[in-house]
């Protein structure tokens, strides 16, 4: 077979020649026995295009190894529409990215590849009797094993799927035992088809032939891989899913993402960092489950409190985290009959609501009016009230995690005391920018008021601009972090101006020449006329959109912060997010 | 609010040269012992401001209600300077680690000794806004 076999190994090296050393022995030393493996990511609807950027932070945690050093080929690039990238690795490292990644599946130890699976097999084949020997160490009985056969780019069904298990048969004696429930060895074939966007069913194009075609064996897997094996629970973050949780904000961060921030940040035990726009703790949860110790800066002190804004779903995970703190949970004077249904439901309307007002910006003035004292107007059920225990800490009591330290401040006028050579080793933050919850800092329009009652009196806020707010929050993490510490967080954009189209003009009718904002993007006027250019599918592979070349222009900029890695979430209505990841120069 | 976070935080408030360290008066307190972890303590002796640490400790003797604080007999006396080698001595690691991270006021005060601005702490929650002429 000649040298160009196989596309997309841009190296210039058969698979060949690279699989040889597949089963050599480690020979260098200092290495801690690197050798390569193939990582497979999981198909994930959101956050597909974060899966290196999460592989590179992990990799530097756990095994300390550096992005030139991690891949065996080119680094990839955000266009890359594979599953799979080549790594080389320590077979102990494979396993602890596998444990701690949210969007690694599994990793493989690759035995063979080809064009086709025949060809893979064939490839298998070719390679002697020692490496025959080699897998036959991890096939023969007493161990079990199962064989798994996925495809990318299109569906397989059960039928072909049995044809390639069937294909597989001359690697085996024969005496080989199969079990599906707690298998020892686990074999993938893994099918990679070309992307093919146009003629994309939902099942995918049957008809489209495979590029790739791996064989391997699982070195470790994560996710959902061992969730048959592991009695249920498909991952650790799954028990940290929001459905489940006692206490929610308006716009609490979905659980996985918080996660992939919190190893974009490399967050480990013993180590202290801060989120400076917490809300009701959604990050600090992940971040606290690696065992971080937390601040939390939130200006909203409702928020913060549990009073009105935030709200809770999973009443009996309150309640249980309000008993474990010891707090009266004695029933309320009136008959408490009514359902908890009942219940939940008006609390969530009276939220919605109230968000609903926030969104469309109201001014400072109408929204004290629909604030009420939450001392004098308790909630139905007084126990899910702050004084029962709903508020930011009692998530940290539901989940058993030791409880941050939450501060009432402003990110435009941080209370933090100056400490030379930083004192926190990591930021991650999913900051305001008022396109869900409004961004507000201190201050007021107009005249000034004189304050009657010091006490009861309410700082009027001022809505927060994204530049200066992410100009404030880049100058507080190069002024906070230490040396090398790294802050995460995400970054709103409009794809209008990755595909150069002028929002403006399309939607708003120029008006005075401005661009809008991204809050009137997000709440256009009725009627507006809908570009259908910039109706994006989610997973959309547009190399308009994902060149990182594109974005790079959108993420802010400070001298002592360098930029790692980003990228990008495609959400509805054209409208995107950008993962970033920072980390702080020596100084 | 732990004094680890005492010690970082200042009074922002326009024109304030000084606001650091902010005087506690404390009306309620809490003892909570957490694991000790030796190095990271160690981990936080150039992060602290070792008299404002000192001072913080005198006013929280102060404070008429520990909760917790039979558990704990008495506060941890603290040296008067930072010794000599503060990673080799554990003894002097467990007191600062006590007075780091298992005291927190749970309600009083915060007062800015420059300019006498005071921020409230309730439920453990520091109030650090400024009012809209402050800034």
């Amino acid at each position: 077979m000649g040298s160009t076999w196989i596309q997309g190994y841009s190296l210039g090296r058969t698979w060949r020649q690279a699989s040889g050393v597949l089963h050599r022995a480690p020979a260098m030393a200092g290495d801690g026995g690197r050798r390569e493996f193939l990582v497979l990511f999981a198909h994930h609807n959101m956050y597909f295009n974060m899966r290196f950027q999460e592989l590179e932070a992990v990799a530097h945690l756990v095994a300390n190894i550096s992005r030139a050093e991690l891949y065996v080929e080119a680094p990839p690039c955000a266009l890359s529409a594979s599953p799979l990238v080549r790594v080389r690795l320590s077979e102990a490292e494979a396993r602890k990215i596998c444990e701690r990644a949210v969007l690694v599946k599994a990793v493989l130890e690759v035995w063979s590849l080809g064009r086709s699976c025949a060809e893979a097999v064939e490839a298998a084949l070719g390679q002697g009797p020692e490496a025959r020997r080699q897998r036959r160490a991890f096939l023969a009985p007493p161990l079990k094993l199962q064989i798994r056969v996925e495809a990318f780019g299109r569906t397989l069904t059960l039928e072909e799927k049995g044809e390639t298990m069937e294909m597989l048969r001359p690697l085996f004696e024969g005496d080989e035992v199969v079990d599906l429930k707690a298998p020892e060895t686990n074999l993938w074939v893994l099918e990679e088809h070309r992307h093919e966007c146009e003629e994309k069913t939902h099942l995918g194009p049957r008809k489209s032939v495979a590029e790739r075609v791996f064989i391997g064996r699982q070195v470790a897997g994560g996710r959902s891989v061992d969730k048959k094996i592991k009695g249920g629970e498909k991952a650790y973050f799954q028990r940290y899913d929001l459905s489940q949780r006692a206490v929610l904000g308006p716009t609490t961060l979905e659980n996985e993402l918080a996660f992939l921030m919190a190893n974009c940040a490399c967050v480990q035990s013993g180590q202290m960092g801060m989120d400076p726009f917490c809300g009701t703790g959604g990050i600090l949860v992940a971040l606290a489950h690696f065992g971080a110790r937390l601040y939390g800066g939130e200006i909203d002190i409702r928020v913060v409190r549990g009073w009105r804004i935030a709200y809770t779903k999973n009443k009996a995970a309150v309640l249980d985290a309000a008993k474990k703190r010891g707090l009266d949970l004695t029933e309320p004077a009136e008959p408490a009959a009514a359902p908890a249904e009942t219940g939940s439901t008006s609390t969530r309307t009276d939220s919605w609501s109230l968000q609903y007002l926030l969104d469309i910006g109201l001014p400072a003035e109408v929204k004290k009016v629909k604030q009420v004292n939450p001392n004098a107007r308790a909630e139905k059920d007084h126990r899910l009230t702050s004084a029962g225990g709903c508020n930011i800490f009692t998530n940290f009591v539901q989940y058993g995690l030791p409880s941050p330290e939450v501060v009432v401040c402003d990110n435009a006028m941080p209370p933090w005391r100056p400490v030379p050579g930083g004192w926190l080793d990591f930021i991650v933050t999913d900051p305001p920018y008022g396109v869900r919850a409004g961004a507000k800092k201190q201050g007021r329009e107009g005249k000034a008021v004189v304050v009657q009652d010091i006490s009861s009196y309410i700082p009027s806020k001022v809505s927060y601009g994204e530049d200066e707010l992410s100009e404030d929050l880049l100058g507080f993490a190069a002024a906070s972090l230490k040396d090398r510490g790294r802050i995460v967080f995400l970054v709103p954009v409009d794809l209008a101006d990755f595909l150069g189209i002028d929002r403006a003009a399309a939607e708003q009718g120029v008006e005075d020449g401005s661009r809008p904002n991204l809050h009137d993007i997000c709440h256009p006027k009725s009627g507006r006329k809908k570009d259908p250019r910039l109706c994006i599918s989610e997973t959309t592979r547009d190399p308009l959109l994902l060149d990182e070349a594109r974005y790079v222009d959108f993420i802010p900029r400070h001298a002592d912060l360098e930029l790692l890695g980003a990228s990008l979430q495609v959400l509805s209505g054209g409208l995107g997010r950008l993962l970033v990841t920072m980390r702080r120069l020596p100084r | 609010m732990r004094l680890m976070t005492h010690n970082v935080l200042q009074c922002n408030k326009k024109g304030v040269q000084n606001g650091f360290p902010l005087i506690i008066k404390a009306t309620s307190m809490k003892y909570e012992e957490t694991p000790f972890d030796k190095s990271f303590v160690s981990a936080m002796i150039p992060k602290i401001e070792y008299h404002a640490l000192l001072k913080a400790v005198s006013e929280v003797q102060q404070c008429p209600n520990i909760a917790g604080m039979d558990k704990l007999g008495s506060l941890p006396v603290l040296p008067l300077a930072m010794p000599a080698n503060p990673d080799e001595d554990e003894d002097f690691l467990r007191r600062l680690h006590t007075v780091l991270f298992d005291l927190s006021m749970l309600e009083g005060e915060l007062v800015c000794p420059e300019s006498g601005r005071v921020f409230p702490v309730n439920d453990g929650i520091p109030n650090m806004l400024l009012n809209d002429d402050e800034v």
